[in-house]
């Protein structure tokens, strides 16, 4: 999709020309404050939303399966009613349902009314639901809230396996950022309605540098390098994201006589990368 | 979506329901208290009388399913597995004619089979066309303001606030409509339009089965208007 730009009645701009695109086969996450233009961006690419600007280019005939916000589902019917019920709809075969009721651990509870589920089930049951059209893009909007460790990965991982085995495309979002990376190829960081960056989950990464100083030196330090990218000062440690020759660094600070008294360096990750891109902004 | 497997499931969900017996089983016990009444007594209560208590819950029960036909998927966000393509909303609007066609028709046997046993009992006057009778004023009821309120929904989507609005327009607003028929102030005009105004016209007529064919023609004229208007802009609404 091109310059895509949603915004509601009251005038704000929920999405502002934001361009994306995904392929089958691929995990994109999506991740960004409340309120940034997740929920709005998944309901555009399902078709919930259908008034926007810009342009959304789709397969011949490509199909999205979707689990956006929390819907209840029948709540006064079981899970099972629910799954029967769209089934039918959408032509799922039982083997198929079978499979993924098997997948997603979900068969203990099938008989329970809807209403009666822990959140975790719901999630659970939205996803089946979502996989029943048998989709070639999958959309799930903040799946494992709600969830427990186990259930956690349990979700990712048949996530991951339906990417390998279906070939489908998947676009996630979620509040846990470690979750996130694990699952996904690469990831837009959101933020009032625009992608501020892109984060590649398999590339080389870059470091998170730490330097520590002394009471005295931190400001003048501070100062001294403040010009870096996404700098970022805590009592009297230095940070910042780094993927160069360390030596040029300290010998500007060695010119001032000032040394720091601890250097560590650590992988960055996409909360790393995340936080810098949310303070790049607020500038 | 399956428009065949669609309907299905949704008219065995809403007409074989157990609200909905229980709607048309009340309906009848109050009908039939007058019926039992005209039997006990002879007299002085006439078949319009019958058909009126029949509708006290009636009315108020269809007018609540018409509602919750409307707005229960969007209650239960259903609506995002059902409103994924242009096809599918319109399946989803033509369903809910149909659906709610059907259990117009089960009130309009109940209150038609309610007059026969009256008929039957108590040697009042009965023809069949009573019966066509109610069941044209009970689809017609029912399609009105399924419709509406449908059309309302597609601009306004809290739930239920919209459920709530769905009620007082059945129970509240024709009295309110009647106050200004009464006031004479108004012009002659706006009392007219008031008169054949669907949302006058049905709840008040339908107790006694009495709407003339003018009535009849204006709301299937606007509830036409309406599903033209649903169909061209149910696709391109927002949810
Ligand atoms: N139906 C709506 N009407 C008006 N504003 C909305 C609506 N839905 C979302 N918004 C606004 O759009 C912005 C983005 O919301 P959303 O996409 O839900 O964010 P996220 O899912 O990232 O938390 C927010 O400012 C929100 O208030
Ligand atoms: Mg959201």
């Amino acid at each position: 999709m091109k310059r895509l730009s949603k915004s509601f009645k009251k005038g704000e701009l929920a999405l502002s020309k934001v361009d994306f695109t995904m392929q089958r086969g691929e995990v994109v996450g999506l991740v960004g404050p409340n309120g940034a233009g997740k929920t709005t961006l998944m309901k555009v690419l399902s078709g919930i939303i259908v008034k926007y600007d810009g342009e959304l280019i789709m397969g011949d005939q490509a199909k999205v399966g979707s689990l956006i916000e929390k819907p209840k589902f029948f709540p006064n019917r079981s899970g099972l009613y629910n799954i029967n019920y769209f089934s039918a709809l959408y032509g799922a075969s039982n083997k198929q349902m079978d499979d993924i009721i098997e997948s997603l651990k979900m068969a203990s509870y099938l008989k329970k009314k809807v209403k009666h589920y822990s959140l975790g089930m719901k999630q659970r049951l939205g996803i089946a639901l979502a996989l029943i059209s048998n989709p070639d893009y999958l959309i799930l909007d903040e799946p494992t809230n709600g969830m427990d460790p186990d259930g956690i990965r349990n979700i990712l991982g048949y996530v991951r396996e339906l990417v390998k085995e279906r070939n489908i495309g998947v676009l996630i979002s979620s509040h846990i950022l470690e979750d996130v990376e694990n699952i996904s190829d690469r990831v837009y960081v959101i933020k009032d309605g625009a992608f501020v960056n892109q984060y590649s989950c398999d590339r080389e990464h870059e470091q998170v540098i730490s330097l520590a100083f002394s009471e005295g030196e931190v400001h003048k330090a501070f100062s001294m390098l403040g010009n870096e990218e996404g700098i970022n000062k805590q009592q009297n440690l230095i940070s910042f994201i780094y993927d160069g020759d360390m030596k040029p660094i300290l010998q500007h600070l060695g010119q001032q006589e000032i040394y720091p008294t601890d250097v560590k360096s650590k992988s960055a990750t996409l909360e790393d990368f995340y936080f810098e891109q949310m303070k790049g902004e607020a500038k | 979506m399956n428009f065949g497997k669609y309907l299905t499931l949704e008219l065995r969900r809403n007409v074989l329901s157990i609200p909905l017996f229980l709607a048309i089983g009340l309906s009848l016990v109050i009908g039939g208290g007058i019926v039992y009444s005209i039997y006990e007594m002879d007299g002085p209560f006439r078949p319009e009388n019958v058909t009126a208590l029949y509708s006290m819950i009636a009315t108020v029960a269809l007018g609540v399913y018409c509602a919750k036909l409307v707005i229960i998927d969007l209650h239960y966000g259903t609506i995002y597995l059902l409103f994924t393509s242009a096809r599918d909303r319109l399946k989803f609007l033509i369903s809910r004619v149909i659906v709610i066609m059907a259990v117009s028709v089960m009130f309009g046997i109940g209150c038609g089979a309610l007059v026969y046993v009256n008929h039957f009992l108590n040697d009042q006057a009965f023809s069949w066309g009573d019966v066509g009778s109610s069941v044209f004023h009970y689809v017609l009821f029912g399609v009105f303001f399924t419709l509406f309120f449908l059309v309302i929904s597609m601009f306004y989507q809290k739930t239920m606030n919209l459920f709530v609005l769905s009620i007082v327009t059945i129970l509240v607003l024709p009295s309110i409509l009647g106050i200004i028929l009464q006031v004479d102030a108004v012009p002659a005009f706006i009392k007219d339009f008031v008169t054949y105004l669907p949302l006058y016209s049905l709840p008040n007529d339908l107790p006694f089965l009495e709407l003339e064919s003018l009535d009849m023609v204006v709301v299937t004229t606007v509830s036409l208007s309406l599903f033209a208007f649903a169909y061209y802009r149910l696709p391109k609404t927002d949810y």
